[in-house]
């Protein structure tokens, strides 16, 4: 103690506790401590005066009436000091009444008899005064221990947890000590049943000791927590231990320990969903404790809305937990309800449009969520590129590709739904649905066809079409005018090209007619010339026949006919 | 077609089974290029080169319009109009050639 507020509080301490008179001399290291800080012994006094004035002498009278006759009987339990401060915890604060309870006690004899928690003012640990405590103590051996209460048998077990689980094989140890210490048939049965039911040995000793003393710290990664708070406290840091005790959750450790000691933020062991089960746990002690997102630590909803911003994973993450509902027990039990009730209004329109398939409709719920949490976000939108086709006066040779672009417009994820109103035979698109997904580079533009197969529609007609795209959020039509029209250029293209090959073909034929027989005369005039080598006429027949028969199968299969 | 392999020594007997019997055959075949170039023979200035490649182009608008037909789904009344030309144009030829001769 070194300020003033310090040394007020230890004289304020001290008045309450010896019922306002006390001898400033007998405490010269006070005295000492206020010539450190500048005061006389004037100054003192008044100061002690004025603390005086100052408490509030009801409540500690009250205490004294009630305390009156435990000091008569020489004992007081938990349960009765428990009591005791209840009367009076609102007009005083439970420690200084905790202090003041133990002084007066000491003062009369009262001393802890046994220890049975780690905090020494507890009134667990069995305060009694000497004569009390020779008629009461009756101890027994437990695990190489002397044990005179329940509590104690508990503290024993949670030091020895090997051997305390080796004993509990079976109720009979355990009963019969309890019988000994409590003289109750009834309560030794709790014990013996306790034991027998449950088969899982680390949950039947966790369930034992904590029946047997409530005050015992919950075992956590090396560490021992007296309440809720602290072990959140020290989970809540980081996604190892949050896990952690999650699993320890999952498997109901945990969950006895809160049955038996705290039962108030126990849910019960029974039924499923213990994962967010464990969430409403979590906020329920404090609704500020951090959210894990996978392994991402989010303080609060601003915080996830801005890590998602521009992380895909975190997008699936958000899918996942909306998926198994842990995003909307967090929500739910950091009182930020609304934000659920509106996000499932708009998922239930989003899954009746019925666009979405399997996991499509896991990222689509993401993306309605961020937007539920955050207002400012813009709804993604897309627009395609041409806004129109026009595919009017094309000529009938082929199947014609008109690429259209998709592209993403603000950020996230959407599936867009493609149409084309009349199914017109030889008109389609290449997709009928596609994904845009502002994060993957693939898929932030995304690129279908309309094909218009020219062959198998009517020539001269005018086919109105319109190609629908449609999302959750929003819609765009493309007009399609297609009229096909006969293939003038393409029909004289190949008169073209086959009357030239063609002439080629028979006035090359001609021209080596004509140097096989050394004459390049007509034969009509000179008839002869016929007769003057049969055979190979024959073979240049041969030849011309066969030129013509290849020619015309060349022909099928160049072109495809 | 079927794909016959007749190997080398089948290949040079069916030869010979032809060079026998080519004096006939041949007369015939020679006889069939004389009608050609009867039917295309205008007048002795002409080269026959050139009205051979007449009956080329003929032949090749046939084609063409075979292909286009297959190709682009018009109607078969389409070959009508090459083969008519082709008649016309050997008419004319054969017409000419009575007229010069």
């Amino acid at each position: 103690m070194s300020s003033l507020e310090g040394l007020k509080e230890h004289l304020l301490h001290l008045l309450v506790v010896n019922h306002g008179n006390f001898r400033m001399m007998e405490y010269p290291h006070l005295m000492a401590e206020a010539k450190s800080i500048g005061m006389d012994t004037g100054a003192m006094s008044r100061l002690v005066h004025e603390l005086h004035a100052s408490i509030n002498w009801e409540p500690l009278a009250r205490i004294d009436k009630q305390l009156e006759q435990y000091i008569y009987q020489g004992i007081i339990t938990n349960e009765e000091a428990e009591s005791i401060l209840a009367s009076v915890r609102d007009v005083m604060d439970r420690k200084a009444a905790v202090g003041y309870m133990i002084a007066e006690l000491t003062r009369h004899g009262f001393s802890p008899r046994e220890k049975v928690t780690a905090d020494k003012d507890s009134f667990r640990n069995r305060w009694m005064t000497d004569a009390a405590w020779a008629e009461n103590r009756v101890t027994v051996e437990w695990l190489d221990e002397m044990a005179g209460s329940l509590e104690k048998l508990g503290e024993i077990s949670f030091r020895k947890k090997e051997l305390a689980q080796y004993y509990f094989r079976t109720g009979q140890y355990l009963s019969g000590l309890v019988t000994i210490l409590t003289k109750s048939a009834s309560r030794a049965h709790t014990f013996e049943r306790l034991i027998e039911d449950e088969k899982d040995p680390e949950l039947r000793y966790l369930r034992v000791i904590y029946r047997l003393n409530s005050a015992l710290p919950f075992r956590f990664q090396g560490a021992g927590y007296d309440n809720a708070v602290s072990l959140l406290n020290a989970a809540c840091d980081r996604f190892e231990s949050f896990n952690a005790l999650r699993e320890l959750y999952r498997n109901h450790h945990l969950n006895v320990w809160l049955e038996e000691a705290h039962p108030e933020l126990s849910a019960g062991l029974d039924g499923e969903k213990l994962n967010t089960r464990f969430l409403e746990f979590v906020y329920s002690v404090d609704p500020n404790y951090p959210y894990f997102l996978g392994r991402h630590k989010m303080a609060d909803v601003a915080a996830l809305v801005v890590a998602a911003h521009d992380n895909p994973a975190i997008w699936e993450l958000i899918a996942d937990d909306l998926e198994n509902g842990c995003l909307h027990a967090w929500l739910r039990s950091t009182g930020q309800g609304k934000l659920v009730s509106e996000f499932e209004i708009l998922d239930q329109a989003t899954r009746q449009s019925g666009l979405h398939e399997g996991d499509e409709s896991a990222m689509a719920s993401a993306q309605t969520m961020l937007l539920v949490m955050d207002p400012a976000m813009p709804a993604p939108g897309f627009r395609i590129d041409p806004p129109v086709i026009d595919l009017t006066g094309i000529e009938s040779t082929d199947v014609q590709i008109v690429p259209l672009r998709v592209t993403m417009e603000n950020h996230g994820y959407m599936k867009v739904k493609l149409t084309l109103d009349a199914e017109e035979e030889g008109v389609f698109i290449s997709k009928n649905a596609l994904i845009l997904n502002s994060f993957s580079p693939s898929s932030r533009e995304v690129v279908f066809e309309l094909n218009v197969d020219t062959l198998r529609l009517i020539k001269d007609k005018m086919y109105q079409l319109r190609i629908s795209a449609s999302s959750v959020y929003g819609m765009v039509e493309i007009p399609v005018d297609v009229k096909i029209v006969f293939p003038t250029k393409a029909y004289a293209l190949k008169l073209a090209r086959y009357a030239a090959i063609f002439a080629g073909f028979y006035g090359g034929f001609r021209y080596l007619v004509g140097l096989l027989l050394g004459d390049f005369h007509w034969l009509v005039d000179s008839p002869y010339l016929t007769r003057q080598s049969p055979f190979a006429f024959f073979l240049i027949l041969v030849l011309f026949i066969s030129g013509n028969f290849y020619a015309l199968k060349w022909i099928r299969k160049a072109e495809g006919i | 077609m079927k794909n016959v392999n007749i190997g080398f020594w089948g290949f040079v007997a069916i030869v010979g089974v032809l060079f026998l019997i080519s004096g006939p055959i041949g007369e015939m075949s020679g006889r069939i290029f004389f009608l050609l170039d009867r039917i295309l023979y205008t007048s002795s200035a002409m080269s026959p080169v050139t009205m051979w490649s007449v009956l080329g182009v003929l032949m090749g608008l046939i084609c063409g319009t075979f292909v286009s037909v297959k190709k682009y789904n018009l109607e078969n009344r389409m070959m009508v109009l090459p083969i008519g030309l082709m008649v016309v144009v050997i008419n004319l030829i054969l017409l000419t050639s009575y007229l010069f001769s």
